[in-house]
């Protein structure tokens, strides 16, 4: 950076003098705590804007934990209680039904789901009991079945919430404040694919000030590294903020889909009531209606089981096709 | 001859009173007819200029907001509650409930609005009314939203982030449940004209038609037969699934 005119000319008027060097170490100094100063401006600003989306993207994922545990405990529970009841279902041999030959449920389906809820039930009264903060946040960021199979050794609660303190992913969304150290066991790890990177996170340290480094090249050294940090922390940023993004559209398409399903699941519960519980005899209204649910059960199966992230806290392309395949779903 | 000259000064005295009584009354005439022609006059050129299309009047350097945000353009209240009026005005028929949002969203952004929005109405009308020469009522709409977005001069006590104005468009379009094509296609026009970013107007889009299913399934829940106790947690969770979309628009407006 130049120097101002005025004090080069001050430095060249009083250099006979014997002053110059001081007047010439005063101005660096000045020059010095400004740059420092900045530095130090840059990192608080990209630090502050790392936080706030990351706290933003950990409740987006809680946000869909707790959406995905009301859907398996509430509207699929339903529907696999009243489904389960009734004999002779064959999608395949309904007359005036032909568009339901093209559906393809498999059995297995509606088993991993009654296990998914029988999960969810054990995971709800966690929740219930307060100790579930983490847990809901993988269950947001992971399929369920891929959460399930996390949870079979033990209780599922302890489970997940064992695998929220150990993963550096879970844990940099779980976690207290990057200001506050509260990072846990992340701290110094890589997450999100790498992108906020072990010294970017450690960047709560980072002070650049006369006391730490004095000359007028130490700070402009302070200037580069902070650039740099707060490059790395802007990368965090946007990716958290991509993170929250695809997951409150996965929010948005469950709740959607969830809005067609419960009134289906009221209607199977009728036609049970009305027309008993042999498909066989039932008009193809109903017919209808039931393979309307069980097509749509298994939709919503699919949004559950889909993860949004990798192990490192990237977003995977299979939520991506997922969105497109939904939504296209919805829009027909 | 005191009294004559008394009597005499007195009188023209009472004559030059007079005098200037009637000279008085005259001008007093003359004043008020000059008065009201002024005021007819000023009335004219105030109908005149509030049918032409100026640029808000530009403060000190000090106040003038920021003209991008993440590369998009940043209006002008004004400019903002002109462009709703127009996408209001677009499918030909403006409903009472999408006055009501107008007005509400008018509150939220201008301090002023209750004595500015005849002003801003009438602006818009004047515009709308160019149609029937021109026999094209959608892009005499479009071309009015063009010139307010090119006439706003947005200070930094009255200017909307090019977002939120996306969502109060959104939301006044939606507030009579009918979405149209012509509605779409304004919109679209703005969000393209603004530089507002694709991917997070569709999002924007989907969380609305997301709260539309939301609050149809609310409607729902509540015809069914079904008691109230059995119904209840889905009721609660409706309304914090809404809340959660609320707060995803408010992050994906302001992070």
């Amino acid at each position: 950076m130049a120097l101002p005119l005025l004090f080069i000319g001050i430095a060249a008027a009083t250099g006979g003098l014997g002053i110059g060097k001081s007047v010439k170490a005063g101005v660096d100094a000045s020059q010095a705590k400004k740059i420092n100063k900045s530095a130090n401006e840059l990192v608080e600003e990209s630090t502050e804007l790392l936080n706030k989306q990351r706290t933003a993207c950990g409740n987006s994922l809680s946000h869909l934990g707790e959406e995905k545990l009301f859907v398996l405990n509430n509207s699929m529970t339903q529907f696999l209680d009243t489904f389960t009841q009734i004999k002779n279902v064959d999608f395949n041999e309904s007359e005036g039904l032909e568009e339901l030959n093209k559906m393809h449920i498999d059995e297995a389906e509606f088993e991993e789901l009654r296990e998914m809820v029988n999960f969810a039930g054990s995971f709800a009264g966690g929740a219930a009991a307060g100790t579930a903060g983490g847990a809901l946040v993988a269950f947001g960021a992971y399929g369920a079945a891929q959460t399930l199979a996390v949870a079979s050794t033990g209780t599922a609660i302890s489970a997940l919430s064992g695998a929220a303190a150990t993963n550096a992913t879970l844990a940099f969304f779980g976690g207290g404040s990057l200001a506050t150290g509260g990072l846990g066991m992340a701290g110094g790890a890589a997450v999100l694919g790498g992108l906020v990177a072990g010294p970017a996170l450690m960047v709560m340290g980072f002070v650049a000030g006369a006391a730490a480094k004095k000359g007028l090249e130490k700070a402009q050294t302070n200037q580069a590294e902070a650039i740099q940090i707060a490059a790395e922390l802007d990368a965090g940023s946007l990716q958290c903020e991509s993170i929250r993004r695809r997951t409150y559209i996965f929010y948005n398409l469950l709740a959607r889909l969830d809005a067609y399903f419960l009134p289906l699941v009221y209607k199977m519960e009728d036609i049970l009531k009305t027309e008993g519980d042999d498909y066989k005899d039932y008009s193809l209204d109903s017919k209808k209606a039931i393979a309307s649910c069980a097509s749509l059960a298994v939709t919503i199966k699919s949004v559950l089981d889909t993860p949004l992230l990798t192990d490192d806290g990237m977003l995977t392309d299979e939520s991506e096709e997922t969105v497109k395949r939904i939504e296209n779903v919805i829009d027909n | 001859m005191a009294k004559e000259k008394n009597t005499a000064r007195e009188r023209m005295q009472n004559d030059a009173d007079f005098y200037d009584a009637k000279e008085h009354i005259k001008i007093q005439e003359a004043v008020k007819t000059i008065d009201k022609s002024l005021k007819r006059t000023v009335n004219n050129a105030k109908e005149k200029i509030d049918e032409i299309d100026f640029p808000d009047i530009k403060k000190d350097d000090k106040d003038i907001a920021p003209t991008t945000i993440d590369g998009a353009k940043v209006l002008s209240t004004t400019s903002a509650l002109r462009i709703i009026y127009y996408l209001m005005a677009v499918n030909g028929e403006i409903y009472h409930s999408e006055e009501e949002k107008f007005d509400l969203i008018g509150k939220e952004l201008d301090p002023e609005f209750m004595s500015n929005r005849e002003k801003i109405v009438k602006r818009c009308k004047t515009q709308m009314k160019r149609v029937e020469e021109r026999d094209d009522y959608y892009d005499t709409i479009q071309r009015g939203v063009t010139t307010a977005i090119s006439l706003s001069k947005p200070t930094k006590d009255s200017f909307i982030t090019p977002k939120l104005l996306v969502w109060d468009l959104l939301s006044v379009a939606y507030s009579d449940d009918h979405y149209d094509e012509s509605e779409k296609k304004l919109i679209r026009f703005i969000v393209k004209k603004l530089n507002v970013n694709e991917t997070e107007f569709l999002e924007m889009e989907s969380s609305f038609l997301t709260l539309m299913d939301i609050q149809k399934e609310n409607d729902w829940i509540k015809t069914t037969n079904r008691q109230y106790k059995e119904i209840e947690k889905v009721v609660n969770e409706l309304a914090d699934r809404k809340a959660v979309i609320l707060e995803s628009v408010h992050d994906l407006i302001t992070l």
